[in-house]
């Protein structure tokens, strides 16, 4: 288990290299550069021209890839342009907390919600209440997620002015106490929280009830009709413990789309994480901080595929890494 | 019949709603099994021996329907039971032993919690008690360190070894009767003749009514003091063993006879029976048998033949040996 472990880890390094080279050429290929998103018409072309050998951006593309992919091992990511030299590891940091609080309390509740939905509507395939599930969950992963986002603020926050318009805080506050700083934040988080929470719901729902379905169908399930097991029983304890084996690994391999998911959401509501990050990124053509915060987007889901087969391990007798 | 038969079935129709029309697949079937007999039921796949079985224990899927005058199991009407009545008596009273060792366990569940879950649902004894039960269990069915079997999970037995800890799962909580479905289809010959003796062994020492399904008549030949014959979800033939393989009478038993390498019988050539098993969707008019039946008459084509006693404890359905059917014959 332990060797399986190490030998996953090392096969990251390659798919990690490979993965940054070809993002470090798309950034490269795409148009403009740093300075052309800077308006201010007092520099001269002289001045950015010399900014941009300064910065190396003038050297050939594998050449700075080399130098990119050097100071990545030794940990150094490289300074934001737009946070004016700030190390690009400091500001992922500074965003990685409301990332996490917003995707896996998204996670958590999706899963504890969707699971029973899931096997309730399983239980009674073809009723009304079936019905009715399957279509909200059709509906909830068709609908944009931005959408779902404005619709939501304008609702609750403009029309209602039960919840603030978006941020993680109100703007310059302070708290007197600790709880007065954690409502807050929850006031704030509700909206992005039931945005995301939506789509990660229907696609769990969707999951659990296909994979109930096909389990119901197995024999294992009739043998334990056959021993005098209630219908309780046997879906909870026998049922629902295999349903769930596959539903584990389509949450390890939904981190991605969890995650760009969050992206919109955090951009729709100015959540201060790491999709905002990623968007200024973008917008404002920030090389390293697009590096890093794509090399880091790429350890989460090379990570969260390794924790679901290792959590798949754990959960089904059949399966041994050795 | 007497009073006291174990179990009596009378009329008994499954059918099951497919998208494609409705699946008549056990039709009109009566039979009874006394305490402590064998009966068995042969017949090609697909002729509804599972189905019987599985409505008897009431263990139809959602899309079954089940249809009889009466179920009565001891006096009770199963029929008429509550679920909740039937769960006390599934496992426990009544038994049942799947065809397939390799998916008829749960995967995730240790070899022992399935065999103590219902051990402990219907004998009420506390973890420690139906543990030693189930290990108990296992020695008897003949698996080796049985303290070990118990704590593995399915997957790491071999399927003779399974379908073994399946019949000590069934026999658990000594019931009155058991459902054996095929138990030694899926394994190899050694294997299959292994358990059956096995079977043999603990009917006698258990005293338990079986009822053994086989489409293999050698099997059942083994197993069976009674045998029905099934033929597209009805009873074409029941008679005790000496006279069904002695003196067969319905022209499907003496095709599955003939079609039967090892078995000795007057003619010595193996002659498969013609043409396949009706799609249950489309069951011929008559008796059912008559495109395949090398004796059919015209009174076969249209009109489906009683099930008539011919002599005590043998019955066939079949116009040859009807006197209406004498007066068409050809
Ligand atoms: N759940 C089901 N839905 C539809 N048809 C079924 C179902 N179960 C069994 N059948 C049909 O009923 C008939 C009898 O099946 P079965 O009793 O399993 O046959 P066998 O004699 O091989 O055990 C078959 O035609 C089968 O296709
Ligand atoms: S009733 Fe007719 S067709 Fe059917 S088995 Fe008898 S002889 Fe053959
Ligand atoms: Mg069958």
């Amino acid at each position: 288990m332990r060797i399986y472990i190490l030998r996953r880890l090392l096969q990251v390094i390659p798919t990690l290299v490979g993965t940054t080279f070809i993002i470090f050429i798309i950034i490269n290929a795409a148009p403009g550069n740093p300075m052309s998103t800077l308006v201010d018409p007092t520099i001269s072309a002289e001045a950015i021209e010399r900014r941009i050998e300064q910065l190396g951006l003038d050297r050939p593309l594998l050449e700075r890839y080399g130098v990119w992919l050097r100071e990545t091992f030794q940990g150094n990511l490289g300074y934001s342009t737009r946070y004016r030299g700030r190390p690009v590891t400091d500001i992922i940091q500074s965003r990685l907390g409301p990332t996490m609080l917003l995707t896996f309390s998204s996670i958590f509740l999706s899963f504890i919600i969707a699971v029973p939905i899931g096997v309730i509507s399983a239980t009674r395939q073809y009723s009304k209440l079936d019905y009715t599930v399957v279509v909200g969950a059709i509906a909830g992963v068709s609908i944009p997620v931005f959408f779902l986002g404005i619709v939501l603020i304008w609702l609750f926050a403009l029309q209602f002015g039960w919840l603030p318009v978006g941020g993680m805080m109100r703007a310059g506050a302070r708290y007197p106490s600790w709880f007065a700083w954690a409502f807050d934040v929850l006031r704030h988080l509700v909206l992005p929280l039931i945005t995301l929470t939506a789509a990660g719901t229907a696609r769990f729902v969707r999951f659990t009830r296909s994979s109930m379905l096909e389990v119901v169908r197995q024999d294992y399930i009739r043998t334990a009709r056959a021993k005098g097991l209630s219908e309780r029983v046997v879906i909870y304890r026998h049922a629902l413990r295999n349903s769930l084996l596959p539903v584990v690994t389509i949450l390890g391999l939904s981190l991605p789309f969890l995650f760009s998911g969050a992206v919109i959401t955090e951009a729709v509501f100015a959540w201060p994480g790491m999709g905002t990050l990623i968007i200024e990124a973008v917008t404002t053509r920030d090389y390293s901080l697009l590096m890093g915060t794509n090399l880091f987007l790429a350890v989460l889901v090379i990570l969260g595929n390794l924790v679901a087969d290792l959590v798949y391990a754990l959960i089904d007798p059949r399966i041994r890494y050795d | 019949m007497g009073v006291n038969e174990l179990l009596q079935v009378t009329n008994l129709s499954s059918s099951f709603q497919t998208e494609d029309g409705l699946v008549r697949a056990v039709r009109d079937v009566s039979f009874h099994i006394s305490h402590g007999e064998s009966l068995g039921i042969v017949g090609e796949s697909g002729c509804g021996k599972s189905v019987t079985c599985l409505s008897v224990m009431r263990l139809m899927e959602q899309n079954g329907r089940i249809e009889a005058d009466s179920m009565r199991f001891e006096g009770r009407d199963l029929l008429s039971l509550r679920e909740r009545q039937m769960q006390k008596i599934r496992g426990n009273e009544m038994a049942m032993i799947f065809q397939e060792p390799m998916t008829s366990f749960n995967p995730v569940f240790t070899i022992g919690f399935q065999l103590q879950e219902a051990i402990r649902l219907h004998q009420g004894l506390n973890k420690k008690a139906a543990r030693n039960a189930s290990i108990d269990m296992l020695k008897q069915v003949g698996i080796p360190r049985p303290e070990k079997i118990n704590d593995e999970y399915p997957h790491a037995l071999s399927g003779g070894m399974r379908q073994r800890a399946m019949i000590a799962m069934a026999i658990s909580c000594r019931p009155k009767l058991i459902f054996a479905d095929e138990p030694t289809t899926a394994l190899d010959v050694t294997i299959q003749a292994q358990i059956l003796e096995l079977m043999q062994k603990l009917q006698q020492e258990i005293h338990t009514a079986v009822v053994f399904i086989s489409h293999d008549l050698g099997v059942i030949a083994e197993m069976s003091e009674r045998v029905m014959v099934m033929y597209a979800g009805r009873i074409v033939e029941i008679a005790g063993r000496r006279n069904l393989f002695k003196d067969p009478k319905h022209p499907y038993t003496i095709g599955l006879i003939r079609s039967k390498p090892d078995m000795e019988i007057e003619s010595p050539v193996l002659t498969p029976i013609p043409g396949t098993v009706p799609n249950p969707l489309h069951t011929p008019p008559g008796c059912p048998y008559h495109p395949r039946c090398e004796h059919v008459m015209d009174i076969c084509r249209s009109t489906l033949p009683e099930l008539i006693s011919h002599e005590q404890m043998h019955q066939v359905r079949c116009w040859l040996y009807d006197q209406q059917g004498a007066v068409h014959g050809s």
